[in-house]
């Protein structure tokens, strides 16, 4: 099942802002190493989903992982070949917006090697520029 | 113990945005220092002598004798925070927080498990590690750089409690006693998917206000009618 919200409030939402550098969730908290967005972006919940499935495959189902982004913003889109007008479209899908700075994924339990090959895996599979964060690299 | 080094100083008039950019320029990092018993004094240090400092030490926790310009002695100062640039990990500024040798401090020391714990080895558990750094009060002679901890007795659905950790002597613990810092779980296997049931859009909260208010007759025949049209 792809992520999404259980409940929510409103069932279409405004753009907003991408602006900005992140201010929050751009530090490793739980795990040992981390995959640093340097980009932002909309990541959409199937690109999450398929990046998460690779890391686990490559991780061979050892280890902890921890998804540091949710898709919480609906996107609508407008069906082919209709005229203009007639309000918002449906959603079609949610994103998660990233800014430079925010920690998408975090690894535990694994040895650096494996996280490293792991997270490349699954940034392959992300729209964005990223970065690989250890715990132990962080303090520059 | 925590690694006591020296580091040059000088003091700095101009604060705020513009003043920060032009010492930044000339290869400069914004600092401060305060203490219980001094004023809050703005600082500059050379950004050459930040990147030393942190590549001599294994973690922030770093005990500083400043020289600053035109003061006679040094001042003794903790390394309180640092901030970071959130992309590329540059100092952007720190925190010196003034000390004395005969005066308690409080300091977060990162916490290290050593060894491989029984469980893992055996069993293929995974090590947790709940507790990354830990809050302690010693004297500024005491500091340790960081706190090991041997988990290579740790079997599958063992923990190190705060308890357990052995201190250096002169070092207290902040945090209550019985948090958990080290524990071996089971490995996890991952669950099939579940393709049945899989909910394609979320419920929606506002929406059942709405269908109260408007009365139940009416609603269901608008709103069709509006789908049609579209």
């Amino acid at each position: 099942m792809p992520l999404m919200p259980k409940r929510v409030k409103y069932r279409k939402t405004q753009r907003g802002s991408r602006k900005g550098t992140a201010s929050r969730n751009l530090r490793i908290d739980f795990g040992e190493f981390g995959l640093q967005t340097l980009e932002r972006a909309w990541i959409t919940n199937t690109q999450i989903e398929a990046a998460r499935v690779a890391l686990t495959r490559n991780m061979k189902r050892k280890g902890k992982l921890w998804i540091r982004i949710f898709p919480d913003k609906s996107v609508t889109a407008r069906p082919p070949e209709t005229r203009m007008g007639k309000g918002k479209g449906q959603p079609e899908y949610w994103v998660a917006t990233v800014r430079p700075g925010n920690i998408i994924f975090e690894l535990d339990g694994v040895p650096e090697s494996v996280a490293r090959e792991s997270l490349r895996l699954a940034a392959d599979k992300l729209p964005v520029r990223t970065k690989f964060l250890s715990r132990h690299h962080v303090a520059a | 113990m925590a690694k006591q080094v020296k580091l040059s100083a000088s003091r700095r008039s101009g604060m705020g945005r513009s003043a920060v950019r032009k010492i930044k320029a000339q290869g400069g990092v914004p600092a401060i220092i305060y203490g219980a018993r001094q004023q809050p004094e703005p600082l500059q240090i050379s950004k050459r002598d930040i990147s030393l400092m942190f590549s001599h030490a294994s973690g922030e926790n770093i005990l500083v004798e400043l020289e600053i310009e035109g003061e006679s002695g040094s001042r003794l100062a903790l390394v309180q925070e640092v901030q970071h640039s959130p992309v590329g990990g540059d100092v952007l500024h720190i925190d010196f927080h003034a000390v004395s040798m005969d005066e308690m401090i409080e300091a977060e020391v990162p916490l290290e498990p050593v060894g491989t714990p029984e469980g893992v080895k055996t069993f293929g558990g995974l090590l947790e590690q709940a507790l990354r750094s830990l809050e302690i009060e010693c004297l500024p002679k005491n500091l340790p750089d960081v706190i090991t901890v041997d988990v290579s007795h740790l079997n599958i659905g063992d923990a190190i409690h705060v308890t357990d950790i052995p201190l250096p002597e002169g070092v207290k613990t902040r945090v209550p006693a019985d948090l958990t810092a080290f524990s071996v779980i089971a490995p996890t296997v991952e669950e099939a998917p579940v393709e049945a049931e899989a909910a394609t859009a979320p419920e929606v909260i506002t929406e059942k206000k709405e269908g109260a208010e408007a009365g139940a007759a009416a609603t269901p025949a608008a709103t069709p009618a509006k789908e049609a049209k579209r």
